[in-house]
């Protein structure tokens, strides 16, 4: 069930109908109703998952009390490993048993032995990347005692499945996210309002920015070897927005639907396209990830302590992890090796922590320095986005060399109508970084956008990415990239 | 909670009549329509503009084809006049039954007809039907048949078309737009009685059917049916004689399921399937897959004129 389809618009008129009307005050009924509902939202998409989710959903809280109640830490070590191996073990099956096998083959082939490769049929669950590394951090986190575990068995299982960060996100962390089903929620008018405004501009950035964008950078890429160098710029750019409206797009309503219902989510997307450089652009882009990668992988690994060697390799075990996550495919880990390049120097200069203010927080625009650092930090996210678009390594590197091959002008391929759209969606495309920018003091977009004008004004903006919305809505809609991995 | 509920209300009612006017004003950006969820363009393929406006001028007549382009580009009112017939063909592109229903509903009684025909084409039955519904609403009449057209098929392209149209019609500009009879860049002029002519020079490549490639036609929508049905009732209350027709087609034997419509003609209505009346030639008759050109045209009227039991359903004056 996708966020942007009348199915998704029936399921939560429905459900916001149960829980805040005849579930009221029951905070118990509540949770159930929330697990009930995220089942079948998940189950929407292929029923067979449930069980998947059902089962990491068991281990986990299991796990999760004979840690707390072990009296070894030996045997508490021993459990948190097997809920890491169950939970890994999920995923490197569903995702990566092919990728393995295909390549185990090449690599015995190339030493001259023949491999008789037996890959299997299997269907990828959608969310198994996310929830999977949800659980863990609440095995991690008891084993660390950071949080106590729960025996309300409910709460833990509508923490898990809770269905709108279930299959793309946020990853939340059951430090922040558990203790909400515990406490009870309140409808807050502004807590509403502003929940309604995020899902809003999750839909224009979705619906408006992403779909479009997609559609010119799906033409570019899919006929990469016909097109002039500067097409090929322009579609890496569309496929950078098509990127970040999909995703950024889906987080903002998930958090915004949460607000609705109560809950707070943590930020997912901090305006990466502003960022002064790729240390910052990291701190801002798909945040529950990269914190998540931190804290159980980067720190436990000695972070940035110690010498340069293992700054050096833990650097590159973080982003080749993290583009190893994102799909079975090395152009994902390619697109981590080129981060990672992109990363070290600032973390050997000691550099990587020094934006960490609000870009030009007291000037309309943006000083000179800034909105050089903005576009070149930008051009090298471009550039790393097309590993992550492209089909194959071959195919990315096909598509780099026609970049350089011929940029005097735009293709005789893009007829009229094929040129009318890419204007189109440019003139959106600012109108959208032009919002952006003067909103960049909140958590996202609009939230304070014109927050000090009246309310016609605000409203009279809302109503234009409303029209948007509807002028650009596909009844065969895309699904969010994001749902793959 | 209440709070909430009355501020989405007056957002609503804010963001509709803000809605309506961003309408109006994306219809006036040129080429708006590209991508987008609007397509309002007058005079488009089957010169259905043209044809409506004429309609209210031409006067009864004795015979009124309905269908789609096939139709239109099939019988010529020139061959037909020459043997003291006087014809009509109420068609526009893609036309499905619904937009059948509505053409007839607006304009049976201005014509009159003796005898209507109407072509079956399976293609047409399997369709939603969204693109001749948009041809509707940017060149035919804006009233209660065209919402109800929108609510049938209710899609986003559909509305805003019709939002756009109604304010349009309301300003008195819808129906401004002057339609050239003959359009070069599509090989095409206008003959009067709604005919569309085609170049004779103008042909593509006509497949010549194999029928180691066989096809099916898909099965018909419930929603087309309905509309089907809806027709032939108009026609049984309005008393008019009525035939069912199938046109010919370039690559008639390559389908295996030309017959698919038939268990839906009542057995009462006569049916002429021309693809097994008469022999049509893919290489020489057709200028495409679905269109006769102008041998085929001549082919066709010639043998209608004189099938006596197609003419016994009307009254000659011969």
């Amino acid at each position: 069930m996708l966020f942007h389809t009348i199915e998704f618009l029936y399921f939560i008129v429905a459900f916001f109908v149960l829980y805040w009307f005849i579930f009221k005050k029951n905070l118990k009924g509540q949770n159930i109703l929330i697990l009930i509902a995220s089942y079948v939202f998940y189950g929407w998409w292929d029923w067979r998952f449930l069980s998947l989710i059902a089962l990491s959903t068991v281990v986990d809280y299991v796990i999760g009390i004979k840690i707390s109640k072990s009296t070894s830490k030996h045997n508490s070590k021993i459990l948190l490993w097997i809920s890491i191996i169950f939970n890994i073990g999920m995923l490197g099956f569903f995702k990566y048993f092919n990728f393995f096998i295909e390549n185990f083959a090449l690599l015995l082939e190339s030493i001259g032995f023949e491999a008789h490769q037996t890959t299997l049929n299997i269907i990828l669950p959608v969310g198994i990347s996310f929830y999977t590394f949800q659980t863990l951090s609440y095995t991690i986190d008891v084993y660390r005692e950071k949080i106590k575990p729960t025996s309300d068995f409910i709460s833990f299982a509508a923490f898990v499945s809770f269905f709108p960060q279930l299959v793309a996100g946020p990853i939340e962390r059951a430090s922040h996210l558990l203790p909400q089903f515990y406490r009870e929620r309140k409808f807050d008018y502004l807590l509403a309002v502003d929940g309604s405004k995020q899902i809003l501009w999750g839909l224009f950035s979705k619906v408006v920015i992403a779909d479009k964008s997609g559609e010119i950078a799906n033409l570019i890429f899919n006929n990469s070897s016909n097109l002039h160098g500067s097409s090929l710029i322009l579609g890496a750019i569309f496929f950078a927005f098509q990127i970040y409206g999909d995703f950024a797009g889906y987080s903002h309503i998930a958090i915004g639907v949460s607000r609705l219902l109560g809950f707070d989510l943590m930020q997912n997307f901090a305006f990466p396209y502003f960022s002064r450089d790729i240390a910052e652009f990291w701190r801002r882009w798909h945040i529950s990830l990269s914190t998540w990668f931190r804290d159980y992988l980067y720190i436990p690994l000695g972070g940035s302590k110690g010498g340069t060697g293992l700054k050096v390799r833990n650097t590159f075990v973080i982003f080749l992890v993290s583009g190893f996550w994102h799909g079975a495919n090395w152009t994902f880990i390619f697109w981590g090796f080129l981060n990672a390049l992109y990363f070290l120097p600032l973390l050997l200069t000691n550099k990587n922590k020094t934006n960490t203010d609000t870009v030009s927080a007291e000037w309309f625009f943006p000083s000179f320095v800034d909105f050089s650092k903005i576009i070149g930090t930008f051009l090298l996210t471009c550039f790393a986005w097309i590993f992550f678009r492209a089909e194959n390594i071959g195919h990315a590197f096909q598509y780099i060399t026609g970049i350089f091959y011929n940029t005097t002008s735009l293709d005789p391929f893009f007829n009229p109508g094929v040129l009318g759209n890419i204007y189109f969606t440019l003139v959106l495309i600012a109108f959208f970084l032009i919002s952006e920018w003067f909103g960049r003091h909140g958590q996202f977009g609009i939230q304070r956008l014109f927050i000090d004008n009246k309310r016609i004004v605000r409203w009279s903006y809302y109503s234009v990415l409303v029209f948007f919305i509807m002028i650009y809505y596909q009844i065969d809609r895309s699904p969010f990239i994001y749902f793959q991995f | 909670m209440r709070q909430y509920f009355t501020t989405v209300f007056q957002f609503s009612i804010l963001t509709v009549g803000l809605y309506i006017i961003g309408i109006f004003i994306w219809g006036s950006i040129p080429y708006s329509y590209i991508g987008s969820n609007f397509l309002y363009r007058q005079g488009s393929y089957g010169h259905l503009n043209t044809r409506v406006k004429e309609i209210l001028k031409y006067g009864e007549v004795d015979i009124l084809f309905v269908g789609s382009s096939r139709v239109y580009r099939g019988f010529d009112p020139r061959i037909f006049e020459n043997h003291g017939l006087k014809i009509f063909v109420l068609g526009s592109s893609g036309q499905t039954p619904l937009q059948s229903y509505v053409l007839l509903t607006r304009y049976m009684d201005n014509l009159n007809p003796k005898l209507v025909v109407i072509d079956l084409l399976p293609s047409s039955f399997a369709i939603k039907g969204v693109e001749p519904t948009l041809d509707l609403l940017a060149n035919d009449r804006i009233d209660k048949l065209s919402l109800e057209m929108a609510f049938e098929q209710n899609d986003l392209m559909v509305w805003n078309t019709l939002i756009y149209a109604s304010i349009m019609d309301a300003i008195g500009k819808h129906d401004d737009f002057e339609e050239s009879i003959h359009k070069p860049l599509n090989n095409d002029t206008y003959i009067m009685g709604g005919y569309v002519h085609k170049d004779p020079n103008f042909q593509k490549e006509v497949e010549i059917c194999e029928k180691e490639k066989s096809e099916k036609w898909h099965e018909p929508l419930d929603v087309q049916l309905a509309y089907f049905k809806k027709m032939i009732s108009l026609l049984e209350r309005s008393k008019k004689k009525f035939v069912f027709i199938n046109m010919p087609i370039a690559h008639y034997n390559c389908f295996t399921n030309n017959d698919i419509l038939e268990r839906y003609i009542p057995e009462s209505i006569p049916y002429f399937d021309f693809n097994k009346l008469l022999e049509f030639k893919d290489s020489t008759d057709f200028y495409d897959k679905f269109h006769l050109n102008v041998n085929g045209v001549q082919k066709l009227d010639s043998f209608l004129l004189n099938d006596l039991s197609f003419l016994s359903h009307i009254k000659t004056e011969n």
